[in-house]
Order: C-alpha cells, then structure tokens, then sequence
C-alpha cells in the first residue's frame, strides 16, 4: 500500500490504514517528542495527543509537499502547547563568542544517537526547545520567535548556549572514554 | 568542529531517528479517539435533546402558569392595602350595614350598571368604613338588593377611576386611598388630577413580570400563544484573544479576516406568562461571512511570448520564424476567498409588552440567552507558520472547535397589528458570544452582532373580547 493509500484510507476513517500509519510513523515520531519532553512518560502523552489530532484533521493535508513533514509539525505543535502550559519563561542571554574549547570532529563519530537524544534531553528546557526547533527541525529565529512569542534575538542567545552546554557535555564523555 | 558542523551532525543523526514506543500505544490512542467530548461540548444527538427539555421545560412553565391562574382566578384574595377607603356622607348616603369584611369583586363597571346579580362580591356589604377595590376590578355590589344612592355616587366616581385605569390600564400597580368626607371636592375635579392620593407600591418583581396579573378588563388572564417569523441582516464584529498563540500570529490572522455580515433567519414561539411577559422559544439560522485576503509578497510569474514571422525572400521563397521570448514578473499576489460560519441556534428569551393589549402600536424589551445546536465553517485561515489552511469541517475536525457557544441577547420590539391575528414587528438586537471558539492554533474567537429583525407574530389562539 502506499502512503497516498494509506492517507486516503485514514482520511476516511479506516482503522487499518490508521493501524499502518501509525506502525510507520510512530518510532519518529515518538522520537520529536521525546526531544521536547522533559521525561519519557510526558513524550508518551504528547505521541498520544500527536497522533489523535493527525487523524482528527489528516482531512485538512493537501497533499501539497510532504506528508512526513506535516506530521512533525503538528507533533511539534502539540509538544509546545504542553511545553507553553507550564509557563516556560526563557532568560535573556548576551550573544558572545563561544569561549568552549573546539571539539575534534572525531570526538562526535563515537557518538550514537541514543547518547544525543540523552545529551538534547539535558539541557535547559528553553535552550532544548530552540535547539531542536532550529537545528533538527530547520524553523528559522523569527519563526522560532513567532511560535514561542519571544524575540529573535532571544533564540539566537537561547540556541548558542545550547551549543556551548552540549559541546561541554561532549567534552567530558571524551575525557571519561579516554 | 565548527558550529555549523555540530548543527548538521545532530540533525543528520537525529532527523530521520526512531525511537521505541510504548507497546500499549495504540490502545491508548484509540481510547482517547473514542473519549466522549467534554462536557461543555455536545454531540448532535444530545444537543437534540437538550433542545427538546428546553422546549418541554418551557411547555410546562407555560402549563403551569396557565392553571395556576386559571385556578385563582375566582378566589383571589384582595387583602393588600386598602385602596379606596370612605365615611358615610350626610347628603347622599343611604347606606345601611356597617360591616368590617372587605369586598371585592371581579366585575367591571359596565356589567354593574346592567345587573347588579352578575356581581361577584365576597362580602355582602359594602362596609361604609372601608372598601377595598382592587386592580381592574373597579367597583362592587352587596347581594341585598338595596338601593345605595352612595353606590351610585361612587359608581360614578368608580367610572371615573375606570376611566383612569384604562388610560393607564393597569390600575393595581398603584393604590388609591382617599377619605371620602375630604376628598368629595376633589373627587368632583375627577379623581385623575387626585394626585396626592396616589401611593406606589413597593417593587414588585413578580407583578413587573405580570405573574401576578389579575384578569383584565377584557376577561380572562391572557393565555395567548403566537408564532414569530423573522429574518435580519447582521452587522458583525468579532474579538478574538491569544488563548496560547503569539501576539504576532494573532496580528497576522486579524489583518487577513475582514467581516463582510451575516444574516439570521428564524422562527420562534412567543407566550404569553401573567398579562404582559413573554416566553420565547425557536430555532434559527444563522450565518457570518468573512473575506479572507492574503498578500503574498515575492510572487514570480512567468509568461512566454511566441512570435511567429512569415518572411517572403525576393526569390519567392517563405520562411517561418518563430521567437520564443519570457517575461518574468516578480510582485505580490492577493489570494481571496470567502469564509462561512454557519450556526443553527436555539434562542431563549424573556420579553415583557409596553402599551395596550389591544393598541395598534406596542412594544416589547426582551433577552436571553441563544445556544448553538450546530455548526458548519468553511473557509481558510492562517497557521501558526502563517500558512493558509482550510477551516471546513462538519464535524470536530476543524480549526475551530465546534464547542458548544452561547451568546447573551438583547433587542427592542415594536409591534404594529395589521389584523387581530397577525402583528409585524421590527426587532433591533444585539447580541454577544459569551463563550467564543476555540482554534487549534491557540486563538478564543468570540463573534457579535447587531441587526434588525423583521418579521410577523400570528396569534396562534386566546383571541381577544373586545369591550
């Protein structure tokens, strides 16, 4: 079945094809949330209410660039509404050079993505939040800055500290290898 | 390793990573799926039924309001304040009992001057002391058939009281109390210019709502019921709220909804509680139109032009040239269309009736409150990435939530009676979202109007008896 099939089917409301979706979506998925939620049980209910909103509203998909795509965005849309419910307040940062001593690239092939998702999952829930929304996800500042009702400059500040905490935390777990 | 290389690393790694899920997760998605709505929404089966108590629950206020008075109607109890008070006087009086029961009666003066037997009197004397007459009910008789040349004089000036009470009509929302010794020169003036016997009442919410109507001059307490037609073109506003979006979406929303009015249609029963209030009771539809208008800046369109050149050589021979040329214009885009939020309501109302029964002109003030049954939106909006998206849906799957809204009503009626049966009215209304919709995108949006109602009332029974 493909997943144009599979969307019509969904769009109908067939429990097969809503079965098939979610068996192909649910491990990325579960993994978005997993970078916003603070811990494992909190990912689980944004994935629950992720997924019931996707079939509630797969009627409103366009079919108009990519269907993976639009999941994650509603996905991350859930994740901030649970993230914006506990009044997330995200602290000016000055914007400076990063003073973190460079990496050798080296360092990161060791790294696996299990050891990422722990590394992401640390950081400050602001810091986090911009992080993964520009980084992994690809949003720019100013719609950062729109999503989150913050200034620009405020996520750009937010995502060089991230940087520089995850560039640290990097560091040690060189030094604990060697 | 630079910043950007970091950035990449963990979104190469991360972007396309799986992570477990709970093996109860499904199960826990279906169960949610198939959660019943809250409880402030309403599926169509219970909005049906909640419409249908509503309706029950205002048939049996209008049943029991209808016996209670029927009930009454012959043992009312007229033991409030004295309203007319008088001694014996030395010219005309002949009056023979003294009697300290009170009297009244439920007859009007016309009926008295016909025949005295038709009088209904709950004494059998007039007390010479005291004489309480109230409301409507102007003047009374004793069941001895004895000539009171008083009675007449206070017949006289009784009719003269009838006659006030049918200027103002509804004399028992004041009292009357005069000596009759000290006010005879007053009472010649006639009793309309009496004013300083003339005593208000205390507020009283349930004769202002004429549940404690006594039966008017006409007879009976009214009992009518009438069915409105009406339709309206709306002025529409709408406020809408950051209910968790950001001040610059809800900028970019607002500046892309322009209201363009609405209309009402409906029907609704009109009856009558006590002499003067109404309970209203309908169905209607209503529906808000609203141009969505996005500029989309950086539009690139291109337009290929193809020239075709037919060239005949001085040797006769013809060459077609064809020149292929593009135009590339880079503008701006206005995309429009139009948004549609239709909404079947059930209207519940108050009114209470200024002016005559039986006027030509009367009016009416009424509120309430108007629930929403259902509804349909169509259209387009913006997301939270302000792209546009479509808000159609007919069932909860939409931008905005079809939770179940209530709006606060108020409008001024004016009747105009065309026949005894049948009134057009125009209706100027307000009303109010009080609840408003939810949007998926973190937005309370609340609508309002303002309109004129015309319609017609058909008296559906209770006709009138003329006088």
């Amino acid at each position: 079945m493909t997943e144009l099939e599979i969307i019509k089917g969904c769009i109908k409301q067939q429990a097969s094809c809503q079965r098939m979706l979610y068996e192909q979506y649910a491990g990325k998925l579960m993994a978005v949330c997993l970078r916003y939620a603070k811990d494992p049980m909190e990912a689980e209910d944004m994935l629950q209410d992720a997924f019931v909103r996707i079939f509630n509203y797969i009627n409103q998909f366009k079919f108009e660039g990519s269907f993976e795509g639009w999941m994650r965005r509603i996905t991350v849309n859930v994740a901030l509404k649970y993230i914006q419910k506990k009044k997330l307040a995200f602290s000016e940062v000055n914007e400076q050079k990063d003073s973190t001593a460079q990496i050798p690239p080296t360092a990161y092939s060791q790294l696996g993505e299990e050891v990422l998702m722990q590394l992401i999952q640390q950081l400050p829930t602001g810091y986090r939040i911009v992080f993964n929304l520009n980084v992994i996800e690809g949003y720019s500042h100013e719609e950062i800055a729109t999503l989150l009702n913050i200034k620009a400059s405020t996520s750009r500040s937010q995502l060089v500290k991230a940087r520089k905490i995850l560039q640290e935390q990097i560091l040690q777990l060189q030094k604990i290898a060697v | 390793m630079t910043d950007k290389q970091l950035d990449e690393f963990f979104s190469h790694k991360l972007k396309n990573y799986s992570a477990p899920v709970s093996p109860d997760m499904w199960e826990r998605i279906m169960a949610e799926r198939q959660k019943k709505p809250k409880a402030f929404w309403l599926t169509p089966s219970q909005k049906l039924m909640l419409a249908a108590t509503f309706f029950i629950a205002a048939l049996l206020l209008g049943f029991y309001y209808f016996n209670n008075t029927s009930q009454n109607k012959n043992t009312i109890e007229h033991n409030t304040t004295p309203i007319y008070s008088a001694t014996p006087n030395n010219g005309n009086n002949a009056t023979t009992e003294k009697d300290n029961s009170n009297l009244s009666i439920n007859k009007t003066p016309n009926s008295i001057n016909s025949s005295n037997s038709d009088v209904k009197a709950n004494s059998n004397s007039i007390n010479n002391n005291n004489i309480k007459v109230n409301s409507t009910s102007i003047f009374s008789s004793s069941k001895k058939s004895q000539t009171y040349s008083s009675l007449n004089s206070l017949t006289n000036e009784y009719k003269t009281v009838n006659n006030f009470s049918n200027d103002e009509y509804d004399l028992n929302t004041s009292s009357f109390s005069y000596n009759r010794v000290n006010a005879e020169p007053a009472l010649k003036n006639s009793l309309l210019y009496n004013t300083n016997s003339i005593h208000l009442p205390p507020l009283n919410l349930r004769r202002i709502l004429g549940l404690d109507a006594c039966p008017n001059a006409n007879g009976a307490q009214r009992n009518d019921w009438y069915i409105e037609l009406y339709g309206s073109p709306d002025y529409t506003f709408k406020s809408i709220t950051a209910n968790g979006a950001s001040a610059n979406y809800l900028q970019k929303k607002d500046s892309t909804e322009h209201l363009r009015g609405g209309f009402t249609v409906g029907a609704r029963f009109s009856k009558t509680i006590g002499e003067r209030t109404y309970l209203k009771l309908g169905i209607q539809y209503n529906q808000i139109n609203e141009l969505f208008s996005q500029r989309k800046e950086d539009q690139v369109q291109t337009t290929t032009v193809i020239v075709r050149r037919t060239i005949t050589t001085p040797q006769g021979t013809t060459t077609t040239i064809t020149d292929t040329s593009s135009v590339t214009q880079i503008g701006y885009r206005i995309i429009k269309s139009m948004n549609h939020y239709k909404n079947v309501e059930l209207p519940v109302m108050l009114g209470y009736e200024f002016g005559m029964p039986d006027a030509n002109w009367r009016f009416t003030v009424n509120g309430g409150l108007i629930f929403g049954l259902s509804s349909w939106y169509m259209g387009e909006t913006l997301d939270t990435s302000l792209q546009v998206v479509a808000i159609n849906s007919k069932s909860n799957s939409g931008v905005y939530e079809h939770s179940f809204t209530t709006s606060i009503y108020g409008s001024v009626g004016i009747y105009r009676r065309i026949t005894p049966q049948l009134d057009v009215f125009a209706e100027p209304y307000f009303r109010y979202n009080i609840l408003g919709n939810n949007s998926l995108y973190g937005v309370n949006q609340r609508f309002g109007a303002a309109g004129i109602s015309l319609g017609t009332r058909i008296q559906l029974n209770g006709r009138r008896q003329h006088l």
